[in-house]
């Protein structure tokens, strides 16, 4: 608790009677003044003057002696208007206004019309028109047995305002709020009761069974309404429903419960004053709790029963014959104080009200705030300092330095915080851990945000912040790390991928050495471009059985996402795979992953030469049957290698069948299947004997027809074959070349090729010796009549030997001319199709020429419904619509 | 845990722009489709309710705008998510590539209890088209690697395997609530000090 107000006594022991108070600050002035009403009619007016210490004065401006006749009971000011409304008593109870600005307060006028009256009530507005000119507004309420008066204040007299409120009990106190009166009643009633200035009335709840009724208007549209010892706040603006008159729910909204019934409450900014017999109770509603308590010197053993508040800070109170004044400590001193007692709530309360420079208060709530949130810090409440420290834009390297050991002690020390900052371990530690990283996070995300701004506060005076965003960035990834380190450590490694991770590497890299985590370390150096380092990990750790990265698998996957830009270092990593474990090393060049499908594979294939020429041929396989690769170096290597390993085979000693077989298979299915590879280096490169199917089969990729059928007729001795494969080439369409390949055929059947045609290196025919003519005459007929339409006719006139019998070939030149006959009534017809085609073509052409359309003024386009003026584009749809070009697209959303 | 109070299940749509999102979603919830493309700004949901083993349970999905990452939904958004759909386009590798930082951004803004057995659903989408270029085998290898994602092939526009991928999704994601209900089962704590804020009696000891 703290001394919010100062009680001082400055009037004691009056010779008269106080009977009614009020105090103001005149309209211009500065002093406070008082206004005292006495039971025999005297008024009393004090100027005072409130100094620390005994400096205080209190003036007697005026004494009105017999100022009234009667008591006078109620007294108000209105120092706008510089008048006084006072209310005498018995017997006359009427109301009369007094001008203040002449001596003695003369009279304007009494109002004849509240005779019998026994309570009023002031309602004082101002109102700001467009202009700018403020007008005062001032309103009043007169209680007379069980009716309320209503007037307003106009060139200098009170009009009525209304038709009287009827009430159904006598009034004990009147509240004016908004467009409401508040009205407690007395008697058998003593109920709460509002009236709406429209006539609608309101039962609120009942007064209570003892005590008084009292209403405070508390100003922001709320009002107090005391219920035993309860004051009960409620909005003064909305009416309550009788089901929804909850404690906890709306329109009640809070309820402040005094230690004994109060004589008298009043609001003063942030407080509720309450005069009670024992003293003075002080109390606030946000945070609730009692601030203070004041016993009131006192000669004369009166108790205090009046209360007025008479500005921002200053509140009087009088008793039958004594008057103290109630002044507050200035607002600063009391944020001051509070602050050191750590209420928080209640000093940022306070700074709304105090009276400050441009920006000053906005300093100040920061100040609060903080320093809010750092207790909170103290006490381990880390979720909400942390959503405070968000809120208020604190530096977070600042944040960060409230842990222990996130931060690098050169930048550590340059932090300053608002108290000593206690010391964190165990689950107080990690707790805060993880309310420190979803703070990271979100600062994270905000700073990455463009649009925000980017202006940060220190935690405390003096605290070094930190004004490059990259570097904070840096500073925040860096702590992220290792809050994740020491919370969720399954997060470090997709926060390590993240691409716009900005993690300081030597600090991180220190704290995953530490925490042992050496797989996240991997991805550390990748993230940072690092490669080389961390193959070197990888390479290191592989052979340690029970570290996380042993084995080759690790290396094999990073390797292969490396992709062609780091080539060399791939080279130089994937050599130790490829020794240790062969099988794995492929892997880094032939798995499907889009990065290893682009690397170049020239240089791919001389590395693995150079490296593991073991694995040239699986990796050629690979690209060219999986990958379809067409470059003809890499075909040609595979060819070689193929022709290399049979070779090998072959000259080896002992027994190599199957294997030899294998290869040879293998050779002859890549000669077939690959179109890509230089067939004439292959052929140089086979030996001078045998290989005669891949022989055929590479003469067959030259097109050198005839060659590659005298293998197939001579070194193979396999017409079948020779057949086939002229009726391969005749399938490939190319009629010419068809005809030439049989030709050859039918050639090589009449009479043996000489050596050259099958190349130097074949220098002897098989059976050259004992070719007979005969047998291969059959066969050339046989050939004849099996394909006769295949070959021209007169080409094989001049290939066949003469001697043949014209009989033996009837068959052939029959099929033959029957063929060319067909042929040519073929395209007889074809040619009288296509004319009379051409024809119908010519005929729709003039239709469609001949069609025209009419644009007349009335015309208009569906479009946009205006007309076509001449010279402009226009569409024509074939319905016979007619838009313009530009209104196309609408036209057709329109026809949807 | 017998509780059968209502189910609320929060899932989160994610992935590269025009991935089909949003068209998931509608054809899930709405049975809609449209070839106009509409980009998503900031997030929007839709509710569902389904049978999940004979418990009736309501998905919000959440659609996100693939167009931006994160930051201006904020950590709050992510937070309670239960489960979180990847989307790619089997037809632009790139938006398969984006998966993994997907799936790294949500762990760390929604930073669930579980990371490594935090429910994922991943979905390529736009089967109907002709020119495929994500092969399946890819993206299964992609789902093992992950402590085993399920992985669905879904047409949102002629509604091929969306209705299993999303049943899925709810079932995945109502075994992780009732985890997360396990862990808040303890009954509230009872505070045995006396905390009547701004009672009249509080500076005496006894309460009578």
């Amino acid at each position: 608790m703290h001394d919010a107000y100062e009680a001082t006594a400055i009037l004691k022991k009056l010779p008269l009677q106080i009977e009614s108070i009020a105090s103001f600050v005149p309209d211009g002035g500065s002093t406070a003044n008082l206004l005292l009403g006495t039971k025999v009619g005297h008024l009393l007016l004090y100027e005072i003057d409130l100094k620390k210490g005994d400096n205080s004065s209190v003036r007697l401006l005026q004494s009105v002696k017999n100022f009234s006749k009667k008591p006078i009971i109620q007294i108000a000011v209105v120092p706008q208007y510089h008048i006084l409304i006072c209310l005498t008593g018995y017997p006359d109870n009427i109301l009369s206004v007094h001008d203040m600005t002449k001596a003695r307060f003369p009279a304007l006028s009494v109002v004849e019309r509240t005779r019998g009256c026994h309570l009023f009530t002031l309602h004082v507005t101002e109102e700001t028109s467009q202009t700018g000119v403020v007008s005062v507004i001032v309103r009043l309420c007169v209680a007379i047995k069980k009716r309320l008066q209503l007037y307003y204040w106009k060139n200098r007299d009170f009009h009525v305002l209304r038709e009287d409120l009827c009430l159904p009990e006598n009034p004990k106190t009147l509240v004016w709020s908004g467009e409401s009166i508040f009205v407690g009643m007395r008697g058998g009633w003593k109920e709460y009761l509002r009236i709406s200035l429209t006539g609608e009335s309101e039962d609120l709840f009942p007064v209570g069974t003892d005590g008084e009724a009292k209403i405070v208007a508390m100003g922001q549209g709320k009002i107090g309404l005391m219920q035993d010892k309860k004051l009960v706040i409620i909005k003064s603006d909305v009416f309550m429903k009788s089901d929804v008159m909850k404690s906890d729910g709306q329109p009640i909204l809070d309820s402040v419960t005094w230690t004994d019934h109060p004589v008298a409450i009043e609001c003063d900014g942030p407080y509720l004053v309450g005069v009670m017999s024992t003293g003075v109770e002080i109390q606030t509603i946000e945070p609730r709790m009692i601030i203070q308590t004041l016993a009131l010197a006192c000669e004369s053993r009166e108790k205090p029963k009046l209360m007025s508040n008479c500005q921002l800070g200053l509140v009087f109170l009088a008793s039958n014959y004594d008057v103290w004044a109630l002044k507050a400590t200035p607002f600063n001193d009391q944020i001051g104080q509070l602050l050191r007692l750590k209420q928080f709530e209640l000093a940022l309360r306070l700074s709304e009200f105090g009276t400050y420079v441009d920006g000053e208060r906005e300093k100040l709530v920061q100040y609060i705030e903080t320093l809010h949130a750092f207790d909170l810090f103290c006490k381990f409440n880390f979720q909400d300092a942390m959503s405070i420290f968000l809120v208020l834009d604190i530096d977070p390297s600042n944040v960060i330095g409230l842990f222990p050991d996130l931060l690098p002690a050169v930048f550590q020390n340059q932090l300053n915080f608002p108290d000593k900052v206690p010391e964190l371990r165990g689950h107080s530690l990690e707790n805060g851990l993880l309310a420190l990283k979803d703070y990271l996070v979100e600062v994270r995300n905000r700073l990455k945000d463009n649009r925000s701004k980017f202006s940060l506060k220190p935690i405390a005076e003096g605290s070094t912040t930190i004004r490059s965003k990259e570097k904070l960035l840096q500073i925040i990834d860096t702590t992220l790390v290792k809050c994740f380190l020491q919370t969720t450590d399954a997060l470090v490694t997709p926060f390590l991928r993240l691409q716009d991770n900005k993690c300081h590497l030597e600090e991180t890299e220190r704290a995953l050495t530490k925490f042992g985590k050496l797989s996240e370390l991997v991805i550390l150096y990748k993230a940072n471009g690092q490669h080389r380092k961390a193959l070197f990990l990888l390479q290191k750790q592989a052979k340690r059985p029970e570290s996380p990265l042993a084995g080759t698998e690790r290396t094999v996957s990073y390797l292969q996402h490396l992709g062609q830009d780091h080539l060399e270092l791939l080279f130089e990593f994937s050599t130790w795979v490829m020794l240790e474990n062969p099988e794995d090393g492929l892997k880094i060049f032939v798995d499907d992953v889009p990065e290893v499908e682009q690397l170049p594979r020239a240089r791919v294939m001389s590395h693995i030469r150079d490296k593991a020429p073991e694995l040239l041929v699986p990796y050629l396989e690979h690209v060219i049957f999986e990958w379809k690769d067409e470059s003809p170096a890499l075909h040609d290597t595979l060819a070689e290698r193929y022709q290399a390993t049979v070779q090998a085979l072959q000259n080896a000693v002992g027994p190599a069948g199957d294997r030899l077989n294998e290869c040879r298979k293998k050779l002859k299915k890549f000669l077939e299947f690959s179109t890509c590879f230089t067939p004439e280096r292959v052929l140089m490169r086979l030996p001078a004997e045998g290989f005669y199917k891949e022989r055929a089969i590479l003469y067959e990729k030259m097109g050198k027809h005839d060659r590659a059928l005298a293998v197939y007729v001579y070194l193979l001795e396999d017409l079948p074959a020779a057949k086939a494969y002229c009726q391969r080439i005749a399938k490939l369409g190319e009629k010419t070349a068809a005809g030439e390949a049989f030709l050859s055929l039918l050639k090589l059947m009449i009479s043996p090729p000489n050596a050259s045609v099958l190349g130097s290196q074949v220098t002897r025919l098989k059976h050259e010796e004992n070719f007979c003519a005969d047998a291969g005459l059959r066969n050339a007929i046989q050939l004849l009549e099996e394909h006769p339409t295949c070959m021209d006719p007169c080409q094989v006139m001049k290939l066949l030997p003469s001697a043949v019998p014209l009989e033996k070939l009837f068959q052939f030149f029959k099929c033959n001319l029957y063929h060319l006959s067909k042929s040519r009534k073929e395209l007889q017809l074809l040619k009288g199709l296509n004319y009379s085609q051409l024809l119908q073509v010519h005929v729709q052409r003039m239709e469609l020429q001949s069609q025209k359309i009419v644009l007349t003024e009335l015309r208009t386009c569906p479009g946009c419904k205006k007309r076509f003026i001449s010279h402009c584009a226009f569409a024509h749809y074939p319905n016979g619509d007619l838009v313009h070009y530009s209104c196309m697209e609408k036209y057709e959303n329109l026809k949807l | 845990m017998s509780s059968r109070k209502k189910v609320l299940l929060k899932v989160i749509i994610l992935g590269d722009s025009a991935v089909g999102k949003t068209s998931l979603m509608n054809q899930y919830v709405n049975k809609k489709f449209s070839n106009q493309y509409k980009a998503t700004i900031g997030a929007d949901f839709l509710t569902k309710e389904v049978m999940v083993d004979d418990r009736l349970v309501t998905m919000q999905i959440w659609d996100t705008a693939g167009q931006e990452r994160f930051q201006s939904l904020g950590v709050a958004f992510y937070r309670g998510a239960d489960c979180c759909v990847l989307v790619y386009d089997v037809s632009a590798p790139n938006t398969f590539k984006s998966l993994e930082s997907w799936r790294d951004e949500f762990l760390i803004q929604a930073s669930p209890r579980d990371p490594d057995n935090f429910p994922f659903v991943v979905i390529g989408n736009k089967v109907d088209l002709e020119n495929r270029s994500v092969p399946a085998k890819r993206a299964q290898q992609w789902c093992q690697q992950k402590n085993g994602i399920p992985y669905f092939e879904t047409s949102a526009k002629e509604n091929v395997n969306v209705e299993q991928a999303f049943q899925t999704v709810a079932k995945n994601a109502l075994a992780q609530e009732t985890e997360v209900e396990l862990y808040n089962e303890f009954p509230d704590q009872i505070k045995l000090t006396n905390d009547q804020r701004g009672g009249a009696n509080r500076n005496d000891t006894c309460n009578c």
